[in-house]
C-alpha cells in the first residue's frame, strides 16, 4: 500500500498534500482521445499513457517496458504501482533532440512515469512539456540513468492548468565524467513540485541544476533537490530563482550532499527570489552537509522585492510604474533563462510570454548602428 | 511669461529633518542657472524633490514647470511633461537593455504628447544622432542600462537619455562628480550642444570648474535650505576663491 508523505518529512515540509488525498491513487484515470498533431521526435502521454499513434522517435532512440518496483516515498510506489511507464533508449553513441509531451484531461489522477536511459557516448537533449485542461492530479516519475561519458540537456516546462495538481519526482544518476544540464520552469497548476535527486555517481560526473517558477494566486510552488556527491572529482551547480505575486508560496531548498568519497568535489548554490507582494511566501533553503575535506562548496540566498532606486530611475524617464515594474521582472527572470541550454530557450521564452513584458521587440537591425 | 521654472518658498523634510527651509528660484527660458553651496546644503534635495524621488515630503510652496503644478504629478509624469534629472549616480539595470530602455523611454513621452511610437528603425535613426551629438559609443547602446559603466560611460549614457528626450528643463544633480578632466569635457560638450532658447538648465555642482566647462547665465548659492546669494558667473569665482563661509556671515 502507498502512503502519502508528510509535511513532517524534510522532503515535503513545504508541500502539504492534504488537498490531493481525496484521489484514489490505485485508480488512476482512463486515456481520452486528443488529437495533438503529429511531430517528429515526439512522444505524446495522454492521461499517463503512451499514445504511440502519435509518437515518433529519433534515429537510434527505441522503447522499452519500464521496470516496476518500490519508490523513494508513497507516490513514488503508487506511480510504479498503478502507472504504464515507458523506457526510452538512447543508444550508444546516438545524438538525438527528443520532447515529450504530457497532455492530461479531466478531474483524477494520472501516473506518466518516463525511464530514460543514455547509453555510453549517447547525447540527448529533451523537453518534457506538461499542458492539461482539468482539476487533475499529475503524479510524475522521470528516471534518468546515464552511462559514461554521456550528456543530457534536459528542460522541463510545467505548464498545467490552473486547477491543476503537479508532483513529479526526478531522479538522476550521472556516471563517469557524464554531464547533465537540467532546467525546470515552474508555471503553471495550484500546487506543482518538481523534486530532483541528482546522484553524481562516479569521478568526472558533472551536474548543472537550475529552475524558474512564477507563483501568482494561491500557487504553491515547491522545488526540492538533493545533489549527491559519491565520487571524487564531481561537480555540481544550482542556480534556482523565483517571482513570487498575489498569496502564493514558492520554495527552493536544495541540500548538497558530499560524501566521504568525494575528494575534490566541487559544488555551488545560489538561490534568489523576487517578492511582489506583501501576501507571497518564500521559501529558500540552500543546504549543504559535507563529510569530506578538500572539496570547494558556496551556497547563497536572497529573498527581495523590486529595487526601489532602479523604480525611481525608469520613472525620471517617463516609465510609468506598472511598465518599470514589467521592465524589471523581466530583467530578473532573463538572467535566470540565460541558464538554460540553448536549443531549449525559444521554448522557455513562449511559454513565458503573456507571463513577461516582450523585451527583445524589435531593436531592428543592429549593424545600421 | 518667460518662466520655465518657478520655485516659490518651498519646503521639504527627509523622515522629520528639514532640509528645504523657503527656497525660491526662477529660471527663465533658454537660461542655465548654477546652484552651488556646501555638503549638506540641500542641493541634491532639490533636485530630487522636483523630480518626485520617494522619500521627501513636501512641507510647503511650490514649483511650477511652464505653468503646470509639478508637485501634484507622479515622477513619471513630471519626466513627460520636460523635466529631467540627470543622476549623480546613475542607476544600473542589468538585465535590461540600454537601447531597449531608451526606447521605451521615448516613446513613453511620445505617447504622453499623443505623438505616434517609433518603431525600430525611426528609433534607431534618433538613437544614431543622438549617440553622434554626445560622441558615445553606440556599441554601450547594446549593453544592458549603465551596468558595468565607468563612471563616465554612466554620464554620458545621462546625456544621451537627454539628447533623445529632449527635455524643456534638465537638471543635472552634480554631473561632474567622479569624472576626470576629459570626460568631464565630453559630457559638457553634449550639454552645451544641447543649449537652446527652449531648454533651459539647472546645474547643480559643488566646483567651479564645471561651470569653466558649461557657462551659466546665473549662479545661486544655497545654504541651509534656501537660496542666499544670486549673481553672475563672476559669483562663481568668488566662491572658488573664498569659500561659503563669508556668506554664513552675511
Amino acid at each position: 500500500m502507498s502512503s502519502w508523505p508528510s509535511t513532517k518529512e524534510e522532503a515535503w515540509r513545504y508541500f502539504p498534500t492534504r488537498a490531493l488525498q481525496d484521489h484514489d491513487l490505485a485508480a488512476p484515470m482512463g486515456v481520452v482521445a486528443v488529437d495533438v498533431g503529429h511531430a517528429e521526435a515526439r512522444l505524446v502521454i495522454v492521461n499517463g499513457v503512451l499514445d504511440r499513434d502519435q509518437s515518433a522517435l529519433p534515429d537510434g532512440v527505441t522503447l522499452e517496458d519500464a521496470p516496476r518496483g518500490d519508490g523513494r516515498d508513497g507516490l513514488v510506489t503508487a506511480n510504479l504501482s498503478y502507472g504504464q511507464g515507458v523506457r526510452v533508449r538512447v543508444a550508444k553513441k546516438t545524438s538525438a533532440t527528443l520532447e515529450v509531451l504530457y497532455v492530461t484531461r479531466g478531474d483524477g489522477v494520472v501516473h506518466p512515469r518516463l525511464d530514460l536511459c543514455l547509453d555510453t557516448h549517447a547525447e540527448l537533449r529533451l523537453l518534457q512539456r506538461f499542458v492539461g485542461a482539468g482539476r487533475y492530479f499529475v503524479n510524475s516519475v522521470t528516471d534518468i540513468h546515464m552511462a559514461p561519458d554521456t550528456r543530457l540537456a534536459h528542460v522541463k516546462l510545467e505548464t498545467e492548468d490552473p486547477q491543476a495538481s503537479h508532483i513529479d519526482a526526478v531522479t538522476v544518476h550521472v556516471g563517469g565524467d557524464a554531464r547533465y544540464h537540467g532546467f525546470t520552469l515552474s508555471l503553471g497548476a495550484t500546487r506543482a513540485r518538481t523534486a530532483p535527486f541528482v546522484t553524481l555517481a562516479a569521478p568526472g560526473a558533472e551536474a548543472e541544476v537550475d529552475g524558474l517558477y512564477l507563483g501568482d494566486g494561491e500557487q504553491v510552488l515547491d522545488h526540492t533537490m538533493v545533489m549527491t556527491h559519491a565520487a571524487p572529482h564531481t561537480t555540481s551547480r544550482a542556480t534556482w530563482a523565483g517571482v513570487l505575486d498575489g498569496k502564493s508560496t514558492g520554495t527552493f531548498q536544495g541540500l548538497i550532499v558530499m560524501k566521504p568519497a568525494a575528494v575534490k568535489g566541487k559544488t555551488r548554490e545560489l538561490t534568489r527570489t523576487l517578492l511582489l507582494s506583501d501576501s507571497a511566501n518564500a521559501n529558500a533553503k540552500p543546504e549543504l552537509h559535507i563529510d569530506v575535506d578538500d572539496v570547494e562548496a558556496s551556497h547563497g540566498a536572497t529573498v527581495g522585492s523590486l529595487d526601489a532606486a532602479q523604480m525611481f530611475y525608469l520613472a525620471a524617464r517617463g516609465i510609468a510604474p506598472e511598465v518599470a515594474r514589467k521592465m524589471l521582472i523581466g530583467a530578473f527572470v532573463r538572467e535566470t533563462v540565460a541558464l538554460a541550454p540553448a536549443l531549449f530557450r525559444p521554448a522557455i521564452e513562449a511559454a513565458l510570454k503573456g507571463r513577461l513584458a516582450d523585451q527583445h521587440d524589435g531593436d531592428g537591425d543592429d549593424a545600421s548602428l | 511669461m518667460n518662466a520655465l521654472l518657478s520655485i516659490n518658498d518651498l519646503h521639504a523634510t527627509v523622515g522629520q529633518t528639514p532640509i528645504l527651509k523657503g527656497l525660491t528660484l526662477t529660471v527663465n527660458r533658454g537660461e542655465v542657472h548654477a546652484i552651488m553651496g556646501p555638503n549638506g546644503s540641500g542641493k541634491s534635495t532639490l533636485a530630487h524633490v522636483i523630480a518626485g524621488r520617494p522619500g521627501y515630503t513636501v512641507t510647503g510652496g511650490s514649483v511650477l514647470l511652464d505653468g503646470q503644478d509639478v508637485l501634484a504629478m507622479a515622477a513619471h509624469e513630471r519626466a513627460r511633461a520636460g523635466l529631467f534629472l540627470a543622476f549623480q549616480y546613475p542607476v544600473e539595470i542589468p538585465g535590461v537593455q540600454n537601447r531597449y530602455f531608451l526606447r521605451a523611454a521615448l516613446n513613453a513621452h511620445r505617447k504622453a504628447l499623443g505623438e505616434p511610437e517609433l518603431d525600430a528603425v525611426q528609433f534607431l535613426k534618433r538613437l544614431k544622432a543622438a549617440t553622434a551629438l554626445v560622441k558615445m559609443d553606440p556599441e554601450l547602446t547594446k549593453r544592458e542600462v549603465n551596468a558595468g559603466f565607468s563612471g563616465g560611460e554612466k554620464k554620458r549614457n545621462e546625456i544621451l537619455q537627454m539628447a533623445l528626450l529632449l527635455p524643456k528643463l534638465g537638471l543635472l544633480d552634480e554631473i561632474d562628480s567622479g569624472l576626470d578632466i576629459d570626460a568631464l569635457k565630453a559630457v559638457a560638450d553634449g550639454v552645451n550642444a544641447l543649449r537652446g532658447p527652449d531648454r533651459s538648465f539647472v546645474v547643480v555642482t559643488h566646483y567651479q570648474r564645471l561651470l569653466e566647462a558649461i557657462v551659466p547665465d546665473v549662479v545661486h548659492v544655497l545654504m541651509d535650505g534656501k537660496i542666499v546669494r544670486t549673481g553672475s558667473r563672476e559669483l562663481a569665482h568668488e566662491l572658488e576663491a573664498k569659500g561659503y563661509d563669508w556668506l554664513r556671515a552675511a
